[in-house]
This record gives C-alpha cells, sequence and structure tokens, in this order.
C-alpha cells in the first residue's frame, strides 16, 4: 500500500473519529435538556414586578417575551403588530368619532411589550395637541386608561387607592411614579406578575376592575387569584382582564386626588408645575357586564340594555360633533365576541391558539411570545385539526374575509348614516323655526330632540359596526356573531337614514340618502400627523396603511368574487402574514 | 529503509483511528441507546422527547393495554410493516431520517407532526393485518385508492383515538 493511500485513511478516519466525538457529545446535550433545573432562583413578588427580574427564573419565558420587542413589522391581512394608522387604512373613523379624540390618532397597536409605551406615547394622551385641533375642552386622559398598560398597576393602586388611581390625570401618575423612566420601570407594559402569582406561578386576574366586573357576572372572588376558576378557565380569564369593552363610570362620590398646578403631558414636574390636593368627581373603571352572566354567550343587545340602565350616570363617552348624538365607543371587545364561539364551546381557551405549546429542549412550553396564530398555524390550529396548514390557512382567509365583507358594509352604512344627519341639521338650523333660537346649544338640543329617533339609530349602529372593527380577529373570534352583529350595524344604519328622509320630509327638506363606498372614503383618508412640520411618530409608527392591504379591502366590498377566489386559492394572496419593510 | 519505516508509523496513527472509531463507535451507539431501536418496544420510541405527548396518547389509547403482560400492539407493530424483510428495509429507513432530523433539524421540526403518505399507507395495512378477521367487510369500496382516488378513507379517518390523539 502506498503512502498516499495510507495518509488518505488515516485521513477519513481521522474525521470519522472527530465526527463521533462530536455526535456523542450532541446527543449527551440532547439528554441533558431533558433534566435542566434552574439554579440561583430569585425571589418574585409583587414589590418587584419586573419583567427582567422574574424572567431569571424563567430564562426561556423570558426569550419568547423579549421576542414581542422585535416583532414590529409583522402584520396579517386584519391585524398583526405592525402599527400603520387604522384611520388611513379605515378613513369612515374618523368620521365616526369627529368630536373624540380618536378621530386623530388611532393605529394597529403593537405587542404587550409596548402597551405602556404606546399609551404614553399616543397623539390622544397630548393634552396640548388635541386642545388646538378643536378639542378644547380635553383635560388630559384620566389614571383609569392606565390600568391594562402598566406592569406596576397592583402598586400603584395600593399607593394612591383604587378610585384616587383612575380620577386621576394620566401624566400626574407618572410622574409620581417610582423609579426610572425606562421598559423596567415607568415605561414598563405588560408583564409577568399581571397574569401570574409570584408564590407559584399559578395563573391569576389582577385588574380590580376585571375582578369587579367578573363578579358583576356571578363570579366568585378569590384573594389570591382574582377570582375562582379552573386552570384552563383562567387562560382564557388573564386575556379578558384587558381584551374587553369598558368605560369610565363616575362613582357619583368626591375624591381627593393629587393633581399638578400647570397640568402638562410630560413625564416630570417642571416650569413650576406644583402638586396640590385637589376634590373632584371620582370615576372607575368598569366592564359593561352586569347583564352578561356567567357561562352564558355574549350578545351584543346586553351593551344596549346595560349602556340604557346607566344612561343617568354615563349618557355617553362623547358627543358626536356633527350630529350630536351621544355616542358610546366601543374598545376591544375580544372576549365578548370568543364567548359564544364554537371553539368557546369545545373548552378551548385564548392561550390554546396566542400562545400555543412549544418544545424547547425536552421541555414543553407555553409560547409567550403572544401574537396571531396566523404566525405559527402548525403549532396552533394543529393541535386539534389534522388538515395540512395551507387549508386551514385558507379556512382563515375565508372566514376573515367574509367577516371583512359584513363589517365594511356596516361601517360604510354608519358613515353614510353620519353624512345624512349632518345636512339635514344643517338643513333644519336654517329653517325660521329653529333659525329663531339665539342660543346655539338650545337650537342643537331642539333639532335634536326632533330627530331623536335618526340619533338612537346612529348610536346603536355605530356600536355594531365600531365593535366589529375594534375587535381584533376580523370576525374569527366568532363568525357567526360577527356577522349577526355587522348586519345588525346595517340594519340600523338604514333604518336610521329612511328616519333622516321621513324626518325631512316632515320639514319639506329632500334628503337623497347617501351610499359611501371605498372610493368616497379614501378621499377623506388622513396623512401621517405633522407637528411643526415634522411627522409625530417616527417610522414604523403610524406609516400609511400597507398597499398590499388596501388593494385586499378594495377587492372586498363590494365583493370581486374573482379576486377574492384568486386569492383564495392562493393564486395572488400575499401569505397570511407577512414582514413589512 | 526509512520509507519503510515511516510507512509502518503510518500503518500505527492508522490502527490508532481505527480502534478509536471502532471504539467511540460503539460506544456512541450505546450512549444514543441504539440496543432499543432494534427491539419492539415502544419506550424506544420515546426516546426522543418529541414522541413525549404522542407516547402519553398512546399510554392513555386501547391498543397499550396489556394483555397477557403485553401491549395489544406498540409504536412498531402499527407504524412498521409485518414482514420480516420490508420491516427491516422501513425500520432502518425512518431510523436513519429520524436520527438525521434529531440531530441537525431539531429546531425547524414542527411542533406538530403530520403523517407522511408512505407512513399513512403502511398504517392502513397494518390496521388490516389485525382486524381483516371480523372488519374485512367494512373495507369496502371508499377504503380502496383505486375507487376513489386519493380522497380514499382510511380505517383511522374514523378511528382517530385508537393509536394517539394527535399528529397524523
Amino acid at each position: 500500500m502506498g503512502k498516499s493511500k495510507m495518509f488518505l485513511l488515516i485521513l477519513v478516519s481521522a474525521c470519522i473519529a472527530i465526527g463521533l466525538f462530536w455526535l456523542n457529545s450532541d446527543i449527551s446535550a440532547k439528554k441533558a435538556q431533558s433534566f435542566s433545573v434552574s439554579t440561583n432562583l430569585v425571589q418574585m413578588s409583587d414589590e418587584n414586578p419586573d419583567f427582567a427580574e422574574w424572567g431569571k427564573n424563567f430564562p426561556e419565558h423570558l426569550d419568547m417575551y423579549m421576542q414581542m420587542k422585535d416583532s414590529t413589522y409583522t402584520a396579517t391581512n386584519f391585524a398583526g403588530s405592525y402599527p400603520y394608522s387604522k384611520l388611513n387604512r379605515y378613513p369612515q373613523l374618523t368620521m365616526f368619532w369627529d368630536g373624540y379624540a380618536f378621530k386623530f390618532d388611532y393605529n394597529q397597536n403593537r405587542s404587550h411589550y409596548y402597551s405602556q409605551i404606546d399609551q404614553m406615547e399616543t397623539l390622544r394622551n397630548n393634552k396640548e395637541f388635541l386642545n388646538s385641533h378643536g378639542l378644547t375642552k380635553f383635560s388630559g386622559q384620566p389614571g383609569a386608561c392606565m390600568n391594562c398598560h402598566t406592569g406596576n398597576l397592583q402598586n400603584l393602586v395600593k399607593k394612591l387607592g383604587w378610585v384616587e388611581f383612575n380620577t386621576m390625570k394620566y401624566w400626574t401618575i407618572i410622574k409620581t411614579m417610582d423609579g426610572p423612566d425606562t421598559v423596567h420601570g415607568k415605561k414598563m407594559g405588560s408583564t409577568c406578575a399581571d397574569c401570574h402569582s409570584p408564590d407559584d406561578m399559578s395563573l391569576r386576574v389582577t385588574r380590580p376592575a376585571a375582578i369587579n366586573s367578573l363578579v358583576s357576572r356571578g363570579f366568585e372572588r378569590d384573594e389570591k387569584h382574582g377570582v375562582k376558576a379552573s386552570r384552563q378557565e383562567m387562560r382564557s380569564l388573564v386575556c379578558m382582564q384587558c381584551h374587553v369593552e369598558y368605560y369610565n363610570q363616575p362613582t357619583g362620590k368626591k375624591v381627593t386626588i393629587k393633581a399638578e398646578t400647570n397640568y402638562q403631558e410630560i413625564p416630570d414636574l417642571k416650569d413650576g408645575n406644583r402638586l396640590v390636593d385637589q376634590e373632584v368627581d371620582g370615576i372607575e373603571l368598569l366592564y359593561p357586564w352586569a347583564m352578561w352572566k356567567k357561562g352564558e354567550p355574549f350578545r351584543i343587545e346586553m351593551f344596549d340594555d346595560y349602556y340604557e340602565s346607566v344612561r343617568e350616570s354615563f349618557p355617553q363617552d362623547f358627543i358626536h360633533a356633527t350630529t350630536k348624538t351621544p355616542v358610546i365607543k366601543i374598545q376591544h371587545p375580544e372576549a365578548e365576541l370568543y364567548s359564544g364561539s364554537v371553539h368557546a364551546a369545545n373548552g378551548v381557551a385564548c392561550a390554546d391558539c396566542h400562545m400555543p405549546y412549544k418544545r424547547e429542549g425536552a421541555k414543553k412550553v407555553t409560547n409567550h411570545f403572544i401574537a396571531s396564530p396566523l404566525l405559527d398555524v402548525g403549532a396552533s390550529c394543529k393541535t386539534c385539526h389534522t388538515q395540512s396548514e395551507d387549508y386551514l390557512k385558507r379556512q382563515v382567509f375565508e372566514i376573515q374575509t367574509a367577516s371583512a365583507y359584513d363589517i365594511r358594509s356596516a361601517e360604510y352604512a354608519v358613515a353614510s348614516l353620519i353624512k345624512d344627519i349632518t345636512l339635514l341639521r344643517e338643513e333644519m338650523a336654517k329653517l325660521p323655526e329653529f333659525a329663531k333660537i339665539k342660543d346655539q346649544q338650545k337650537r342643537d338640543q331642539a333639532i335634536s330632540d326632533a330627530i331623536k329617533p335618526a340619533l338612537e339609530m346612529h348610536r346603536k349602529s355605530q356600536i355594531r359596526a365600531d365593535f366589529m372593527n375594534a375587535e381584533n380577529s376580523s370576525g374569527f373570534h366568532n363568525p357567526r356573531e360577527a356577522a349577526r352583529i355587522s348586519l345588525q350595524g346595517v340594519k340600523y344604519a338604514k333604518q336610521g337614514q329612511e328616519l333622516v328622509v321621513s324626518i325631512g320630509a316632515k320639514y319639506g327638506i329632500k334628503i337623497a340618502p347617501s351610499n359611501l363606498g371605498f372610493e368616497d372614503l379614501r378621499k377623506i383618508a388622513p396623512n401621517p400627523v405633522k407637528i411643526n412640520g415634522k411627522r409625530y411618530y417616527e417610522k414604523p409608527l403610524q406609516d400609511n396603511t400597507p398597499k398590499e392591504l388596501l388593494e385586499l379591502d378594495q377587492k372586498i366590498v363590494p365583493f370581486d368574487y374573482q379576486k377574492i377566489n384568486q386569492a383564495s386559492s392562493g393564486k395572488t394572496a400575499q401569505s397570511p402574514y407577512y414582514k413589512a419593510q | 529503509m526509512s520509507d519503510k519505516k515511516s510507512l509502518s508509523t503510518l500503518y500505527l496513527i492508522f490502527i490508532f483511528f481505527a480502534v478509536f472509531v471502532v471504539s467511540g463507535g460503539i460506544y456512541t451507539f450505546y450512549n444514543a441507546n441504539g440496543f432499543s431501536y432494534l427491539s419492539n418496544d415502544s419506550k424506544a420510541c420515546n426516546n426522543c422527547h418529541i414522541m413525549n405527548e404522542v407516547y402519553a396518547d398512546y399510554m392513555s389509547g386501547p391498543h397499550s393495554k396489556e394483555i397477557g403482560g403485553k401491549p395489544r400492539a406498540t409504536c412498531a407493530e402499527c407504524h412498521l410493516p409485518h414482514e420480516f424483510l420490508p420491516k427491516w428495509i422501513a425500520k432502518a429507513q425512518s431510523g436513519l431520517s429520524h436520527a438525521y432530523a434529531f440531530t441537525f433539524k431539531l429546531e425547524s421540526l414542527p411542533e406538530n407532526l403530520s403523517a407522511t403518505p408512505k407512513s399513512k399507507k403502511i398504517i392502513q395495512q397494518t390496521c388490516i393485518d389485525c382486524h381483516s378477521g371480523f372488519a374485512e367487510n367494512a373495507i369496502n369500496a371508499t377504503t380502496t385508492p383505486q375507487h376513489s382516488n386519493k380522497d380514499a378513507l382510511s380505517c383511522v379517518s374514523c378511528h382517530k383515538d385508537v393509536g394517539h390523539k394527535r399528529d397524523f
């Protein structure tokens, strides 16, 4: 045998030896994963809810939580966490919220990591901007808005008192908070302690508003876990602390709070700004749930009944600027819509789809990168559904686009009604009967009384369209109820338009009902807000709607079945999610 | 002379590596629980922790119930052909691909596994092998691929939970 052959043999056997060595260490490492135990455990407590501190005991969970920080560019067809301006995508909303802060700023939300940061930065929390844009009476958001945006809530409520916390101004609370001005301090969003008990990491409900409201539905209070519930129920209830419709109920009592002599929406006390005691009307955050009993599916009519029952103490969220309707603004009622769904009926919890189990080494862990299940259909849907991922994604696409047709139809109908009522009011104000009333408020009231049935239709139809727009699943959480709610939205808006025509006719005013659609509304789509010539939000915040999404919306109403069918069969469809930029 | 000497040194080096490869190979085989894969024991399939849930499902299902100290059917009895040669060929094939995936592709494996067409075929055949005695008349046109094309039903289309609940 030659020397060179020998060298080759040695080389080959050496490579195999190295390969074996590596394989062995890989096998041993993977075996060891089955027995990993954390060392250096830290003591967790409510006093320090920082995710970095609790995360020391749960490094994998902290890693997943931190992924939310970087998920900012991921959009799905109807949601995701890419923070484009929803006012730009759905301009009808600027008509819905005329006279309210939302008219100026409403973005697709980012993930839980940003919940407090987004709240601090939104223009809805900027008194100076809103005052100079027609909302002269806006005096600053109350602390109640912070209920679901801070991981420090427990300590704040303990320190300030429940009603006092809700009633104090948002920025005053920020200024008097302990801790640094970082995501580990004042800017901390949702965190471990919001859902977990420090004693044993068991699930718990921590939001006092959620606990009070769940009790109003028939749940039993529990000192440690907020309410008594099984673990599977808790896997939904912890989400339902915040993903709900809510409002600020006046308590009817005065409270003494800390207020600023010169309230400013900045994080520190300066410019001669002092804290003084002030006696004001107390408010508390509450969910309108008393009609929705435990164990029952939610029905939209329960909101009508509830808000009717408190109408004396809480007549509206705001008065619409041009129709003068007392309007209820719906927030993000995921809990309500989901409750009657086929998934809920089968005991599927929010966490089953939004926090599916995944493998970390040999461990099975709940994914704490909380996001759309479309990002990982294999991990979430396929746990129960055995069809292919493509099939499942197509089902979601079908359900969401069908719901989107219903929802957009309701929104366009409400926008048309708003336009018609506004016109009717203008024409009526010209009639001698109303023109002779010199006091503008009295004149407005006289017209409102004359057209009250139409205004009630505005209130009820907008509640429905708003409910479906604000709900984050484009109908997927409960397609049947989504269709019913949207259909009612269309029906009440059309009834409102009939009333506008008939009331107008009574006064000799001829009104042709309007029928606004996608193209009409594009014309009023707002551009990114500029302050002093500079864009208020820096990228990626408040970018205009991604063009793929607008193209999709354009096909939906009227329903372009050829293009939608192509999209659904995968020929032209964008993937159910994509990375913007 | 010196040439011969250096060649013998090379031989020595080669023998050293050869011994290392053989002993290392045996140790690796042992370390990877290699011998368990030669058995018919369902526990061997659960060496890989990604099988934990499926294994737990199997243990609570009817096929794992023991009769006379032996389970009614083990993983291998459903997932591998019953004839000697096809069984060991299939075992070697899936063994190699499993080892490859587990060593190099662990991070990208899906959370919920799906059966391959080949695997589905084997499972259907093994259902028939054991149950044909009394289920023969149920094996009708809808289950034969040539009659209903690729959408043919299989036994597990209806008897979903007999093996394990998930992952097919």
